[in-house]
């Protein structure tokens, strides 16, 4: 069969059916000739819309809906040609049709030369950020009560923010590097966490997309760091005026063998400390699950201090995710008490957040990593309109307007972060 | 053996560098001190942070000149917002050191992937 004009993992799709075929003792042939596929066939030449004022918009978009038309029609005559009582959609703004064929009728529609790719429509499992912050509810904070993160400072303590990513083209308006790389190396997961706050792309939207970023790189750009390039970022999170701070990393004490007794280690301290200096900062719990052995917890540090909002990961159903970190984190009750205080504080979506990354494009991640900056978003909502609330009044805040979920409060604490709840909700007088 | 103020990783550390066959190896560590970093809440953020820093410096201070009595020659970084300093030290250093009354724990500072 003719692979080149079919997408590669398309190839290993039918590949994979006749493999279970013949597991079920059928002939892998007769999959060519049975199995159908979404498919989607582009064609050779793409079309482009004039660029014109929006009162024309209506008639252009006929225009290239007339021309797309005319272009796809030797491939709609093939694919009726292949496949009679074919279904076929024709789209407008691209140029290809979408239709549902056997691996053989796609080599029959592939030998004409105006087709140039047949690609799979799959059921990706994607949540872009479209969808996340309407799973929170920020649009209507967005549109009804005009509130976009406008002048609020967010430290990204990261792995480095690409500055030059269309998406954040202006957003970053002060950086440094603690981490011993240069500040103007970035890195993938510091670029997806700060889209995620503060992209103004129109399709993956970030939080508070009209905040300002401070980039603090305290991790290298493959994410690798020591706890002091953090406490650093920290202090120059309070020394750049930065209202929120958000860290997607952390200590774990079953993977990095991190030792604390009470919310009280160095990375604890450090983030209690800037967050009586004034900074709302916003950790992610771990992506340990419930992994710990006897003797550990499950809650990275500096996610376990009292001050800060932990948070923890679901998906876009509002389900836990599977990897979210479960509580309690290391802090006692009192000194010396073996009840442990719960964490996570609140959760916020975390499971395949499509973000901005280098190289100007946008991919989707997991974690308790993508779950945080949503959280920090919201927090910069809350400051543009209480611009004077301190960081304990913002963590109430949010904590008290969290939506409900039914999982124990060591999973998800307060609930799913609420952006509309927290800011149609006086504050708190903590 | 170690007075329990030592983190565990801190000597597995050690002992992954020694056999891999570096005579003395040092190990990059940070030291926690007894003494929390206590902001005093009054003032602005920036006026509080230079208290904080006068402050922890002080606390530091003895620290330092052990330290450097010990034999480490290069500066040690010396934190702010938690009361810690940061240095490469020798399982001599770090034994010696982990019996100063103004040390709490010593935790390793390996840089290592941290994302979540």
């Amino acid at each position: 069969m003719a692979t080149d004009k079919l997408e590669p993992r398309l190839v290993s799709l039918i590949d994979d059916e006749k493999r279970r075929a013949s597991a079920r003792g059928m002939a892998a042939e007769a999959v060519d000739q049975e199995e159908t596929f979404d498919v989607t066939i582009s064609h050779r030449e793409s079309l482009q819309a004039e660029e014109v004022d929006p009162q024309d918009r209506q008639a252009a978009l006929r225009d290239l809906e007339e021309r797309t038309r005319e272009q796809l029609q030797p491939i709609v005559e093939r694919l009726q040609g292949v496949a009679a009582d074919q279904q076929v959609k024709t789209h407008t703004l691209t140029s290809a049709v979408t239709a549902k064929l056997t691996p053989s009728q796609m080599e029959q529609v592939a030998e004409i030369d105006e087709v140039e790719l047949i690609r799979v429509e799959k059921l990706d499992k994607v949540t872009t950020m479209n969808e996340s912050v309407n799973v929170i509810e920020v649009p209507d904070v967005w549109d009804e009560l005009r509130l976009t993160g406008r002048g609020v400072r967010v430290a990204v303590l990261d792995s480095g923010v690409d500055a030059n990513h269309p998406a954040l083209n202006g957003k970053v308006v002060d950086e440094i590097s603690t981490a011993g790389e240069p500040v103007n190396v970035p890195g993938d997961h510091g670029t997806h966490v700060a889209g995620t706050i503060a992209s103004n792309d129109v399709v993956f939207r970030g939080v508070a997309f009209q905040a300002s970023l401070v980039n603090i790189k305290v991790l290298t750009a493959g994410g690798f760091g020591q706890p002091q390039f953090v406490i650093d970022g920290l202090e120059q999170a309070v020394r750049r005026d930065a209202l929120v701070a958000n860290l997607s990393l952390g200590w774990s004490e079953i993977f990095h063998g991190w030792v604390c007794n009470d919310a009280d280690c160095i990375l604890c301290q450090a983030a209690d400390n800037a967050a009586r200096l004034g900074v709302t900062v916003v950790v992610a719990a771990g992506n340990e699950d419930s992994l710990a052995g006897p003797g550990q917890l499950n809650i990275r540090h500096p996610g376990a201090a009292r001050r800060v909002i932990t948070v923890g990961a679901v998906d876009k159903a509002k389900q836990l995710a599977p990897f979210s970190s479960i509580g309690p984190g290391s802090g006692r009750l009192s000194p010396g008490s073996a009840i442990r205080l719960t964490k996570p504080d609140l959760a916020g979506p975390g499971v395949d957040i499509v973000s901005s990354v280098l190289g100007g494009g946008f991919a989707a991640l997991s974690g308790t990593s993508m779950a945080s900056p949503h959280v920090a978003g919201v927090a910069a909502l809350v400051l543009e309109a209480h611009p004077d609330a301190r960081p304990v009044v913002v963590k109430k805040l949010l904590e008290d307007t969290c939506e409900r979920l039914p999982f124990a409060p060591d999973a998800t604490g307060y609930g799913l972060v609420n952006a509309l709840g927290a800011l149609l909700r006086e504050l708190p007088t903590k | 053996m170690t007075n329990g103020r030592v983190d565990p990783s801190v000597i597995q550390e050690l002992d992954r560098l020694e056999a891999r066959g570096r005579p003395d190896p040092r190990a990059p560590v940070i030291i926690e001190l007894v003494e929390p970093a206590r902001v005093s809440g009054e003032g602005s953020p920036r006026r509080q942070l230079a208290r904080l820093e006068e402050q922890v410096h002080e606390l530091q201070q003895r620290l330092l000149e052990r330290l450097h009595d010990l034999g480490v020659t290069d500066p040690p970084r010396q934190m702010v917002l938690a009361n810690g300093i940061a240095a490469e030290l020798t399982r001599g250093q770090v034994m010696a050191i982990s019996t100063h009354p103004d040390v709490r724990r010593i935790h390793l500072a390996r840089e290592e992937r941290v994302t979540t």
